[in-house]
């Protein structure tokens, strides 16, 4: 068996907020990053969320904070309607909902405790996981204006942001792509 | 032919799950040179497989499968390289 020249690709687009669908995507990325597959994620809408800073819906500063500029920001045309979002929005890998049996917020925890019980990685683990195998994450920028959080600062990961034009680069040059 | 010399390394990851195993063993395969041996031992029910796979996959070598404690599997791999 000759080992291949260049190293498989594949791209991975997250676009649910779903706790399930989340796992799912990262348990790809690293699992297949550690077979020997150059992964990429890449985070739009929804999908973003599990890569930012837990931070409840009942966080003052969640609802007092001010959107700041950053990487693909342009604050100059933010409207008061996105503090509502961002407000109501849930983000961080520990407070996501599941897209089934959701309960009211009760089905994430009962989730998280069959995980733990079987040994299973959480969500925020194979963040990290996925990370330290060197996958590359890279955010929608009109994500980034639209739901107005700051790149690095909002994040638990170094994430790069960039539009279509380079999704379709990597996509069209891929190997394996998945839409979730 | 001489004797088989001890592993390099050893990584047990008994009592995780797929794919922390192989992401473990990744990991630990990424730091060693070729031709160094890690010994591993895991008891998810697809540990074994998903090693093999691993190996077939990125050539390397799987010198030794023998049954571990319990559920478990003791597996020895002779790292390979890409080039």
């Amino acid at each position: 068996m000759t080992a291949p020249a260049k190293r498989k690709k594949g791209t991975i687009l997250l676009v649910s907020g779903e706790l399930d669908k989340a796992i799912l995507a990262f348990e790809i990325a690293a699992g297949f990053q550690a077979m020997g597959m150059e992964m990429s994620m890449w985070f739009v809408l929804y999908g973003t969320n599990c890569l930012r800073k837990p931070r409840s819906r009942f966080s003052p500063a969640k609802w007092l904070a001010k959107l700041r500029g950053g990487p693909g920001r342009r604050p100059e045309t933010d409207i008061a309607l996105q503090h509502l979002v961002s407000g109501l929005n849930h983000t961080g890998a520990t407070h996501l909902p599941l897209s089934q049996l959701n309960f009211a917020g009760i089905g994430p925890v009962l989730f998280r405790h069959i995980l733990r019980r079987k040994g299973m990685a959480q969500l925020e683990d194979l963040i990290v996981f996925a990370r330290d195998l060197g996958v590359r994450f890279t955010i929608c920028q009109i994500c980034v204006d639209a739901m107005g959080f700051t790149v690095p600062d909002d994040l638990v990961v170094e994430a790069e942001v960039n539009g279509v034009s380079a999704y379709y680069l990597e996509v069209t040059d891929a190997d394996y792509t998945i839409t979730l | 032919m001489t004797k088989p010399k001890g592993p390099d390394l050893h990584l047990n990851v008994s009592g995780m799950c797929c794919p922390v195993p192989l992401i473990r063993l990744a990991a630990s395969v990424k730091t060693m040179a070729v031709g160094q041996v890690v010994e591993v031992i895991g008891n998810d029910p697809l540990f074994e497989t998903s090693v093999r796979h691993f190996c077939q996959a990125n050539n390397h070598a799987l010198l030794e499968v023998a049954p571990g404690e319990g559920h478990g599997v003791r597996m020895r791999i002779g790292v390979g390289g890409e080039e």
